[in-house]
């Protein structure tokens, strides 16, 4: 079935759309939230939770790209999960490696105000980012919005771990620069 | 939260990310109803176990029938000029060169198991010319080489101390010279005769050195018959500048000329300037190596500086600043990468200043 259909479901309040959903998208989000929690039951729960969220915002929402709606509502819940879960303790996920991996990004000096608000620092990583080659994009994209593990964003990017590794490093070193010359320290 | 990670507020901030970037990534994944991501398959693969059974029959001398007309031969990867080296040479029409995955491999179109993801554009390094030709009875320019696991390390000329020695990998046999036979090219023969160790940090695949008797280490490096799509080919799957260097210094083209003499230590840079070498690799990675034949002559006239980034491990990495923004190694001196021309001037001033 069509996005397009789907989200017509949505806007109908006909039911089948959250089975559609499930269908088509289904593994896509599970594999998320997977990256994020590292447990089955947890990641199966997010993606439950993603249905009720996406059943709640359309309408009024109606998403030009379906697929990046619902993963960015798998990401946002399972990142707030493992927040939740992670006050006491890491768990050890893709996501805890790449917090670390990240502190290449922020600085240790001066901060911007604390209220600084992610659309504007969004803003700013979008602009970041399509100023890199769209290798180096995949790489970033696929490390830290997928959350996916360094040996698949190499594989799935066509080069070899050492080099994905070497080229992450340098988009981050890249982001920060940027983010400091717009005025953005974290 | 944020307070114990800020680099939280980027995750937060990514879920904010353009649709069409997001989408970009999807493709590749492998759709998003697609169950697997798809597995690349790198034609490296399927021709590295050929390459390895070949290479040591080519080395034995399968391919000295090639150059026949031309007194030009090749010793694995490597080219051989001989004049007087023809006895015995015009045999042997093997027939294996009828195969075409052997003759791919002679014309440099099968990777050398490195460059996994070598781009279609990207160049392969010509094979190299050893010249045994013999002149008053003596042999000329006979450059320091040897075979192992069918690679041709060649000589590079550049010294480091015993401080980037690794493991022991190999004794070549030293038995190559201007009358060797073609019998004589098999593994672990070349022009010289010493144990050769891993360089720390770098793929012993490209590099690996030699201690000679006064302490001083000297690289050999595997660059010829090579394929190489982008700089990061050589600075991560090679060289293996995965992550932060220690430090840069660097030498004037002046300084490193005479540095045999005056025994010069390269100049430190100072840490401030590190974001800008960090973009120099940045820059030096993502751009394509390009023929130094094919650069203007002015470009390639000569290295405006010497440049020696020192990775962890404590090995410095010697790259040569040319002109109009073109970066080469040293030991690949075929080939050059253009990086980002404000990059390149950025570097140049502050060497400048650091004068």
């Amino acid at each position: 079935m069509t996005d397009e259909r789907i989200v017509e479901l949505y806007w109908n309040r006909d039911e089948s759309a959250v089975a559609e959903t499930q269908s088509k998208y289904g593994r896509y989000l599970t594999k998320i939230a997977y990256n994020i929690l590292t447990d089955m039951e947890d990641s199966l729960e997010t993606v439950n939770d993603t249905y009720m969220y996406a059943w709640k915002s359309m309408p009024p929402h109606r998403p030009s790209v379906l697929s990046t709606f619902l993963a960015k509502i798998t990401r946002r819940v399972a990142i707030d999960v493992l927040r939740k879960k992670s006050r006491d303790k890491r768990i050890p996920s893709e996501y805890t490696f790449s917090l670390s991996e990240l502190d290449d990004v922020v600085s240790n000096g001066r901060t911007t105000d604390e209220q600084l608000e992610a659309e504007e620092l969004a803003k700013a990583i979008n602009g970041y980012l399509k100023t890199i080659s769209a290798e180096a994009r995949a790489l970033f994209i696929g490390r830290y919005f997928f959350l996916d593990s360094l040996k698949d964003v190499a594989k799935y990017c066509g080069m070899s771990e050492s080099k994905a590794k070497s080229m992450l490093y340098r988009t981050r070193c890249g982001l920060k620069t940027y983010l400091e010359q717009e005025g953005y320290y974290i | 939260m944020r307070e114990e990670n800020r680099s939280e507020i980027i995750h937060d901030a990514l879920n904010l990310l353009d649709d069409a970037l997001i989408e970009e990534v999807e493709e590749l994944r492998g759709g998003v109803v697609e169950k697997e991501i798809p597995k690349k398959i790198y034609s490296w693969k399927k021709w590295t176990a050929l390459a390895a059974s070949v290479c040591v029959f080519f080395v034995a001398g399968a391919v000295w029938n090639l150059g026949l007309e031309k007194d030009i031969f090749s010793i694995g990867f490597v080219n051989v000029e001989s004049k007087d080296a023809e006895a015995g040479l015009k045999n042997d029409a093997d027939e294996d060169m009828e195969n075409e995955e052997v003759k791919d491999l002679l014309d440099g179109n099968i990777s050398d198991g490195i460059d996994a993801e070598a781009e279609e554009s990207a160049i392969t390094i010509p094979a190299l010319n050893v010249n045994l030709k013999k002149e008053n009875g003596l042999a000329s320019d006979m450059i320091g080489f040897f075979i192992y696991e069918g690679r041709c390390y060649v000589q590079t000329c550049d010294y480091m101390t015993k401080d980037v020695v690794g493991d022991y990998v190999c004794t070549s046999t030293g038995l190559i010279d201007e009358w060797t036979s073609k019998d004589g090219y098999v593994e672990f023969a070349g022009s010289i005769e010493a144990e050769f160790y891993e360089v720390k940090g770098i793929n012993p695949e490209f590099m690996l050195c030699t201690v000679y008797e006064d302490g001083v280490v000297e690289t050999f490096v595997h660059n010829n018959g090579i394929t190489l799509g982008r700089g990061w080919e050589l600075l991560a799957d090679r060289l293996g500048m995965e992550e932060e260097f220690k430090q840069v210094s660097y030498l004037t083209g002046e300084e490193w000329e005479k540095q045999y003499q005056t025994k010069q230590e390269p100049t430190t840079i100072s840490d401030e300037h590190r974001e800008i070498f960090d973009k120099f690799l940045a820059s030096y990675g993502e751009n394509k190596f390009v023929l130094k034949k094919n650069i203007s002559t002015n470009a390639k006239a000569e290295a405006v500086y010497h440049l020696y980034i020192t990775t962890k491990e404590d090995v410095p990495l010697h790259f040569l600043l040319l002109r109009d923004g073109y970066v080469s190694y040293y030991g690949l001196d075929q080939v050059c990468v253009k990086i980002d021309e404000k990059i390149y001037e950025a570097v140049v001033d502050i060497l400048k200043t650091s004068e």
